[in-house]
């Protein structure tokens, strides 16, 4: 029954999905572009107004993209966390054989004294 | 001179021996046919996708099926521990590694020439477009691979897990030697062939065989002997 | 190689890390490449990483070949050592490469030529480790002559990644090249630093090799003598 279930929403949420009607196309698109230029044509500093707005805006969007990428740590943090990370496990490993040396050489003595007795 | 003689003696010796039983000739051809077919069925035989994928398909048939034959070449010395006798024989020790290298291109050549057409065949691709330059493509591979491959398979004779360090070992070193055959033929088969980059890599293959094969001379006796 | 060195040569790295770090952070400039900018940081390590990597495989494939020429322990010892700490250097070019990869182009692993040929080389690294730890008695036969055929190999793998366009290409192209007087100086100093760092691994490095050889024959010789069982 459940697997019924989900077989039917399966089948039915891109069947739905699908079926919405797509965004109606704005048929005046053209119109409102032509209001907004003869206005703009009509009034030099509405004009202006609006070019100002729109360089200030992209200059803002510009400014905070680079600061966010000038920001963005993470990789840099990544990078170095990683050389140390590598670099630590490589001197673990050092250390380890350190110590097995070390036991090798408590094992021989042992044997040594072993065999003078 | 005498160096030539006695490997060419050498060289004789492993291919009658493998004339006889036919062992690693059957093995590896029977081997790389089967590559080839398990690579017909990894990829779907779409023309252009055949056309970019089949030089790899050759060059890894060749690298594996070629691994099979070396190890099994180099058991046969082991079995008996023939190879102390022919390092103790009377004869330059460099004349028993050309020879076994000599034998063993031979064999990795036979390989290729099976899977070459095979793959021609299976997956329709016009391999044999140029023929004379497939062939020297695949002879210098073939003395690339044996040559690098007879050095270490020799050396990994005594070595419990041979099996598993000959590619481990082989394979870096052969990289170089793979992406050449491999760019080679597909300059080869490309549907416009490109002569400037197929000679580029004949040539490339021709100066790694060179260098690694004074490099394998000068090194030899160093690396079998104990 | 004296035991003495190597506090010394650890200390001026060690010191070198912490002037290095301040320095890359306070007085290296940021690029005016809109992409990169802060993360061109990752620069110092990695390509400084990448140059000990080379000079550690050249010495591991020079000694090889001697030791194979004249058998003496000693380059042995030497190569073995400089192999494993190759190996540690090139794991870190690998990985802030890759970090670098995904800052600057979005995507973990691009088969830039330079990182390409870090890869391969780091394979062959890798696979004299293997060969050290499971060939048993011919080990040190078989590794000298891995890193032999890899270090002449070199030259080829450099060709290769250069002539193959079997992998789309993307590059930071020069970078070191085209680099400003003060990122310059911290680039070096970073170099140098990483320089000393090496010099002291392998050192410590060769020194335990030379160790754990020297407890194997002394084991062997009890044994020849009778003294242990």
């Amino acid at each position: 029954m459940m697997r019924l279930l989900i077989l039917i929403a399966l089948v039915l949420v891109p069947t739905v999905a699908l079926a919405q009607p797509a965004p109606p196309v704005s048929a005046d698109t053209a119109a409102t572009r032509k209001a907004c230029a003869d206005a703009m044509n009509a009034d030099a500093t509405f004009a202006q107004a609006i070019v100002e707005t729109i360089n200030a805006d992209t200059a803002r969007q510009h400014r905070n993209a680079a600061d966010a990428i000038s920001k963005n740590e993470k990789h840099v943090f990544m990078a170095y966390a990683a050389m140390w990370v590598i670099a630590a496990g490589f001197l673990f490993f050092m250390w380890r054989r350190q110590q097995g040396l070390k036991n090798e050489i408590a094992q021989l003595k042992r044997d040594l004294e072993a065999a003078a007795k | 001179m005498s160096v030539l003689r006695h490997a060419a003696r050498v060289a004789w010796k492993d291919l009658r021996i493998e004339l006889r039983s036919k062992e690693i000739v059957y093995t590896m051809a029977f081997f790389g046919a089967l590559i080839v077919v398990v690579y017909s069925f990894a990829f779907p035989v779409k023309p252009d996708l055949v056309r970019a994928a089949v030089p790899g398909m050759l060059w890894v048939a060749i690298a594996f099926a070629g691994t099979v034959g070396l190890g099994r070449a180099f058991d046969r010395e082991r079995e008996n521990d023939t190879m102390r006798a022919l390092l103790l024989a009377p004869i330059p020790r460099l004349a028993v590694f050309l020879g076994k290298a000599a034998a063993i291109s031979l064999l990795v050549l036979l390989v290729a020439l099976v899977c070459a057409p095979l793959l021609a065949l299976l997956l329709d691709v016009d391999l044999f477009a140029m023929p004379a330059e497939l062939l020297l493509l695949l002879v210098l591979g073939a003395i690339g691979f044996a040559n690098v491959g007879s050095v270490f398979a020799a050396t990994l004779l005594k070595v419990r897990s041979r099996d598993v360090l000959l590619p481990v070992i082989l394979y870096p070193i052969l990289i170089p030697l793979f992406v050449a055959g491999t760019s080679a033929t597909e300059a080869m088969i490309a549907v416009k062939p490109d002569l400037d980059k197929l000679w580029y890599w004949i040539g490339f293959l021709g100066i790694y065989d060179a260098v690694f094969l004074v490099l394998s001379m000068w090194v030899f006796e160093a690396l079998v002997i104990e | 190689m004296s035991n003495k060195g190597i506090p010394v040569l650890a200390a001026l790295a060690a010191i070198g890390f912490v002037v290095t770090i301040y320095l890359v952070f306070t007085y290296a400039p940021l690029v005016e490449d809109p992409v990169l900018m802060f993360n061109q940081k990752i620069f110092y390590y990695h390509v400084a990483h990448a140059f000990m990597l080379f000079l550690a495989t050249a010495v591991c494939g020079v000694c090889s070949l001697v030791f194979l020429k004249t058998r003496k322990p000693k380059y042995d010892d030497l190569a073995l050592a400089s192999a494993e700490v190759a190996a540690m250097f090139g794991a870190v070019v690998l990985a802030t490469g890759m970090i670098w990869a995904k800052a600057a182009w979005d995507i973990w692993w691009v088969w830039e030529k330079r990182l390409t040929m870090s890869l391969l080389l780091w394979l062959v690294l890798v696979g004299y480790v293997l060969v050290r730890r499971f060939a048993g008695s011919s080990a040190d036969r078989l590794a000298a002559g891995l890193a032999a055929f890899g270090t002449v190999g070199i030259p080829f793998i450099y060709f290769m990644v250069d002539a193959s366009d079997h992998h789309p290409k993307a590059g930071a192209g020069g970078v070191a090249a085209t680099l400003p007087p003060e990122m310059k100086l911290v680039f070096w100093l970073s170099v140098l630093t990483f320089l000393l760092w090496c010099v002291a691994l392998v050192m410590s490095r060769v020194q335990s090799a030379r160790a754990e050889r020297e407890l194997r024959e002394i084991r062997e010789r009890g044994l020849d003598a009778g003294l242990f069982t």
